[in-house]
């Protein structure tokens, strides 16, 4: 749905990204991780039609973004920095995108109106920064989009609320099958929502991967033996990480499942557990190898 | 809803209405308070033709009348245009905005039209009251609805014009503060930095003549409301001009916002491109104003001159850089100025050289056709243009066409002479201007006393196409005289008017007589006045002649006549005269009473009376102030005169200026 190619762009002598290419299924949910400065919202500015890329193409749909009504139509933007009109209350707002989206739905607007429980005769400018965002996903998700493009979109948002603009999302995922990308400087938010994760840094893309191929593709196991271990254990797989402790061998290992337990068992072992990763641990141990301080990258 | 395709979005116009819709609205209040609620307020003087005239100008834009609702053309436009296109300044405003389903012409073009909205509905309001006060009041009595709907269109021109100069403006700068000063800086610009580079030449090359610019028929509209324009010039082509040029503005607005990156919020200048051209811009001006300062206040030396361009471009270059990088921290960027020094190091060097021979250059007197020699080029202008030996003879504007081989030769000797010698700031200022035998003009100014020349310039002052260019009467039929009027400026006495054929032949013949036998001393002596004849032609023409004293023929005829007594003031009509020296104000303010001697010494009075010598500086202590007490045919009268104390006065009159020490 949302495809971007060897994406270029600089700021003055800065340059903001460099050959960003990235692939958005239909229905899938895209987390966008990095750290501040990375380049998330400059890549996203770019999928909103926005920015004008230097190099590169940007499509939503087969068709580009840029100075196209037509495939923007399909698109909401919820950026970090919200902007409303000034004098604006809820419901005027409300009509002013009515105006502008294709396939806004009033009635989407009246039934959520119950879930925000904000005054829709208030200026928007006068809430608050949380209760902004909550109109920008009440807004935004009244027009229908068949794709959303959500920068840092949780932040400033009580856990609460945080919780319920989270499964509003997926729910419009699951049944109109929206596209969704987010953006986060926090991989542990997007971890039980995104299925595919794209960590961006100075500009470039890492490491792009599906979460549920790569959680059940590394692994986490703990064995101990009653002597030493075998020094030729494992040989023939991708170890990542391996630790000593005491007579504990943590290893962190790449490959299938099953095979790997068959043979740790044939070194019979004392003790032989298969840990929980979280997608933090995933990301530090598949950087680390490619030599990259992820620690520093992911906070 | 917006589809493909549509050039207006209704939600982003009415947006934008609901938004600033209170401009449009004070705009209105305004017009409505200045116009026609002060039209009914106003006693109506019926019978005062020029209260009514007045009343009639506020419907005139250039008529100085209007000076309110000028400065509200030159700013609620601007005001507005900021306000409209605010969102391309601001970051969040610029991304949610261009996130929308719209392309950006759509966004410009419905955010214009409000404006242009917002800006016609008040002065259409206005229009419309003023046409229904017009039909039913007494206001019909000073203006027409022509008025009304003139008022109307060019109000709507101005407003229309300066609006898209400020759209214009600022598609190529993301700062709003930058965006109204940009728009009045774009205004001023042309005929600024003309007024700067002359000004600057004007010192730095000797001799260099400025063109005057005189009144442009196409301005910056705040040059043409600011400025006083001759309203005549606006006919309907100018107007067609005028709309086409805002319709330019607009169109070439709308390319540069496609082109305009969105990143561009927050830049003093919004292309990388036109940053160059900014900074290099700000510290040319910035140069050239320190320059031309420093050169007014210090009298142009090349040195202080020097100076000012430093200071001025340093300044002008850190500022726009600090302006540029948003950061005091610019020293890093001096290469940058080093680069402008060096060019303009180049530029000053060859002017100092005379690169283009354009100070050395004299030309071979036998090239010449004929050569302007006075202190106007304007007049230069307007006879050269106008081409007509009639026009030119017809009236003396203080300067003279020679055509005589001799007398180009001596201006040429002169030239050179000027060349040799150059001074600067002292004397009278004298423009040469050479037709060439090739079609050609040479011009050049400079400024020296004339008596320094005197070997030179005696042929050329006394020549007869000088005298014939000064006094018209030296080639003037006497049949062609109507009437002339002799009177004397220091008395209250009638003047004597010749109307008899044979009068007017005689008078005009010994005036002729006693002007070509005017001398160079005499023509540029200091001109005091005391007796005039004004000769009127058959046209109406009136020619003004100072009655000097040394016109023997004249004065000699009037006295023969009988005229002189009835004209000139006599010294026995004097009672006495009044010695003072002038105090200076400050201490007159501060109560100091200026000493007073009274002469009634007859014979000193007369030597008061007719006493002339060298016109020094004036210094102070030098001049006494003579009143002269008398009385007359006419009535009493009093007469003041300067005297000075180093002309060769009497052994008596000196005692009593020694009484006043």
């Amino acid at each position: 749905m949302i495809e971007v190619r060897k994406l270029s762009k600089s700021f003055g002598k800065i340059k903001a990204l460099d050959k960003v290419s990235i692939n958005v299924g239909k229905g899938s949910i895209y987390g966008l991780v990095g750290p501040n400065g990375a380049g998330k919202t400059t890549l996203i500015k770019h999928l909103a039609g926005v920015y004008r890329q230097d190099a590169g193409t940007v499509t939503v749909d087969g068709r580009p973004v840029y100075e196209n009504p037509e495939v923007k139509a399909l698109l909401v933007y919820i950026p970090d920095e919200l902007y409303f009109f000034s004098q604006y209350s809820v419901e005027e707002t409300a009509r002013f995108y009515a105006g502008l989206y294709p396939h806004w739905s009033w009635e989407r607007y009246r039934l959520l109106k119950q879930v925000f429980s904000i005054d829709p005769g208030r200026r928007v400018t006068r809430l608050s920064r949380g209760m902004q965002k909550q109109v920008a996903f009440w807004l935004g998700i009244c027009a229908m989009p068949r794709v959303m493009l959500l920068d840092e979109p949780v932040d400033g948002l009580d856990p609460v609320m945080r919780k319920q603009v989270w499964s509003l999302l997926l729910q419009d995922v699951a049944e109109r099958k929206t596209t969704v990308l987010v953006s986060s400087h926090n991989l542990r938010e997007l971890e039980d929502v995104c299925d595919h994760v794209g960590i961006l840094h100075q500009g470039t893309i890492l490491v792009e991967r599906d979460l549920d191929e790569l959680k059940t593709d590394i692994h986490k196991i703990q064995v101990a033996f009653a002597g030493t271990a075998p020094p030729d254990l494992l040989r023939e797989e991708t170890v990542l990480h391996r630790e000593q402790n005491g007579s504990v061998l943590q290893l962190i290992v790449k490959g299938d499942r099953e095979r790997l337990l068959s043979e740790l068992r044939r070194a019979e072992p004392v003790l032989l557990d298969i840990l929980p990763l979280t997608l933090e641990e995933v990301f530090i141990y598949e950087l680390g190898g490619i030599g990259y301080d992820v620690q520093r990258v992911l906070i | 809803m917006t589809f493909k395709g549509s050039l207006f979005s209704k939600g982003v116009m009415a947006g934008a209405l609901k938004r600033f819709w209170w401009v449009g609205a004070l705009y209105g209040i305004a017009l409505l308070l200045i116009l026609p609620f002060d039209h009914m307020m106003r006693e109506l003087p019926l019978a005062n033709k020029w209260a009514g005239e007045m009343l009639r100008n506020t419907l005139d834009l250039f008529s100085g009348a209007a000076g309110l609702q000028v400065l509200l053309l030159c700013t609620v436009p601007v005001i507005l245009a900021v306000l409209l296109f605010q969102y391309l300044h601001n970051g969040r405003a610029t991304a949610v905005l261009h996130s929308l389903p719209l392309d950006r012409k759509t966004l410009f073009l419905s955010h214009t039209a409000a404006g242009l909205v917002l800006l016609l509905m008040p002065v259409l309001v206005t229009g419309l009251v003023l046409l229904a006060l017009n039909a039913t009041t007494l206001l019909k009595l000073y203006y027409t609805p022509v008025d009304i709907l003139r008022w109307i269109g060019m109000s709507a021109l101005f407003d229309t014009l300066t609006f898209s100069i400020a759209v214009f403006v600022g598609m190529f700068t993301g700062n709003a503060v930058a965006q109204i000063i940009f728009t009045y800086i774009l205004q001023v610009l042309p005929v600024g930095l003309y007024m700067l580079l002359t000004e600057n030449l004007r010192y730095l090359v000797y001799g260099y003549v400025v063109n005057p610019t005189g009144n442009l028929r196409y301005n910056f509209p705040l040059m043409l409301l600011a400025g006083g324009t001759d309203r005549d010039l606006f006919t309907a082509g100018t107007v067609a001009v005028y709309l086409l040029v805002a319709v330019l503005f607009l169109v070439v607005a709308d390319f540069v916002y496609r082109m305009r990156p969105a990143e561009a919020a927050g830049e003093v200048i919004a292309f990388p491109v036109l940053r160059p051209v900014f900074k290099y811009g700000v510290t040319a001006c910035a140069m050239l104003l320190a320059g031309g300062y420093f050169a007014a206040v210090y009298r142009g030396v090349f040195s202080v001159i020097a100076l000012g361009y430093v200071l001025g471009s340093l300044l002008g270059y850190l500022t726009a850089e600090a302006l540029l990088q948003k950061s005091l921290k610019i020293w890093s960027s001096y290469r940058g100025y080093l680069g402008y020094a060096a060019v303009v190091a180049v530029l000053l060097l060859g002017i100092a050289t005379d690169v283009t021979g354009y100070v050395h250059r004299v030309p071979d007197p036998a090239k010449v056709k004929e050569v302007y020699y006075g202190p106007y080029i304007n007049y230069w202008m307007r006879d050269e243009k106008t081409w007509s030996t009639a026009v030119r003879d017809a009236e003396y504007r203080g300067g003279c066409f020679f055509e005589d081989r001799n007398t180009i030769e001596k201006i040429v000797l002169l030239h050179r002479q000027l060349l040799k010698a150059p001074r600067r700031g002292e004397g009278t200022e004298r423009y040469i201007v050479y037709t060439l035998e090739n079609g050609t003009y040479l011009a050049r100014r400079y400024s020296f006393d004339e008596r320094d020349y005197a070997s030179l310039l005696k042929p050329v002052y006394e020549s007869r196409e000088y005298k014939r260019a000064r006094f018209p009467v030296v080639i003037q039929y006497p049949e062609e005289i109507k009437l002339i009027e002799i009177g004397d400026l220091r008395t209250p006495k009638r003047q004597v008017i010749l109307a008899n054929r044979e009068e007017i032949g005689e008078f005009a013949a010994l005036l002729r007589r006693d002007v070509l036998d005017l001398t160079f001393e005499e023509l540029t002596a200091g001109p005091e006045e005391n007796m005039y004849a004004d000769i009127v032609d058959a046209a109406g023409n009136s020619v003004h002649y100072n009655l000097r004293p040394g016109y023997g023929s004249v004065i000699g005829w009037l006295k023969e006549k009988g005229y002189y007594e009835q004209i000139a003031l006599l010294p026995e009509e004097i009672e006495y005269a009044v010695l003072e020296y002038l105090v200076p104000s400050k201490a007159y303010n501060a109560g100091a009473v200026p000493e007073r001697i009274e002469i009634r010494d007859r014979r000193l009075i007369e030597e008061l009376l007719n006493i002339s010598g060298p016109e020094g500086k004036t210094g102070m202590g030098e001049t006494v102030d003579v009143t002269f007490y008398g009385k007359a045919a006419g009535g009493n009268f009093q007469y003041h005169r300067s005297i000075r104390r180093d002309w060769p006065l009497s052994e008596g009159l000196r005692e009593y200026l020694e009484r006043l020490d």
